[in-house]
């Protein structure tokens, strides 16, 4: 299993509200591979702030809406 | 025993020939693969090639018994690794992205690790060379064996960098169910 990033995101949730968009689609209009989508979708890849504001501007969202930072600490701790 | 100049010619230019075309068959099968990334079709070419670079030497070491001089030209075959430019030549042409910023950051870690491993390499080749030598060995090298350790720590480099790089792109297709 590839190993997981602590930057969660709703990419493919987000492909799909937008009338199923394809992960090519996606890779075209923000200029990256079909691959990296790929690595983003499955967790395994951290994207840079660019390409973070990218992928945001396609579907019109915010940066926070595709992506979630949790660290790993917090998702171990329990529940208060 | 050692072969005489005319066979050790003949069988290697026989290797040489069957090398290349094997070689240039593959390239053709990597050009043509779209499926994969074209860095990930670049690094499956080089260790070809130093697949098919081993399998040579290992002939001519074992079968023939050949004097450790001519080295250098077999090694040389690895050379032939440099077609791997051709692949993805095509795409870009056509204006596709073929390299965006996680290739960037796989080819900077697998660059890092090959030359770690060339570092490596050299510390553990001269402190070999001076024990079994001693310190005027080490100064009064021949060129050709100087060129054969250079020549040795490239392939070391581009081959570990190749082999990262596989490792690398294998870790992310675990999570490329779509």
């Amino acid at each position: 299993m590839a190993r997981q990033t602590e930057v969660h995101n709703r990419i493919r949730r987000l492909r799909f509200d937008a009338g199923e968009m394809t992960q090519q689609a996606l890779a075209d209009r923000v200029g990256v591979t079909r691959q990296t989508i790929i690595a983003l979708e499955a967790g395994a890849y951290a994207p840079s702030l660019l390409l973070a504001f990218k992928i945001a501007l396609v579907f019109g969202v915010t940066v926070e809406e595709v992506f979630q930072y949790e660290p790993e600490a917090t998702m171990k701790s329990p529940a208060p | 025993m050692r072969t005489s100049d005319a066979v050790f010619s003949r069988v290697f230019g026989i290797l040489f020939v069957c090398s290349l075309a094997l070689i240039l068959i593959y390239l053709r099968r990597m050009i043509a693969n779209r499926a994969l990334h074209v860095q990930e079709r670049q690094a499956r070419f080089t260790l070809f090639v130093f697949i098919v670079t081993l399998v040579d030497y290992a002939i001519m070491a074992s079968v023939l018994r050949f004097p450790w001089e001519p080295s250098l030209p077999i090694l040389s075959l690895y050379a032939l690794a440099a077609f791997s430019i051709h692949i993805g030549r095509a795409e870009r042409r056509q204006g596709k992205v073929i390299m965006d910023e996680r290739d960037w950051k796989i080819n900077k870690v697998a660059a890092g690790l090959g030359f770690r491993s060339f570092y490596g390499y050299l510390f553990l080749i001269w402190i070999v060379w001076c024990l079994v030598l001693g310190p005027k060995g080490v100064v009064t090298v021949e060129v050709w064996r100087l060129g054969f350790m250079l020549f040795a720590g490239m392939i070391i480099v581009f081959t570990v960098g190749a082999l990262a790089t596989l490792v690398m792109y294998w870790r992310d297709a675990h999570g490329e169910a779509n």
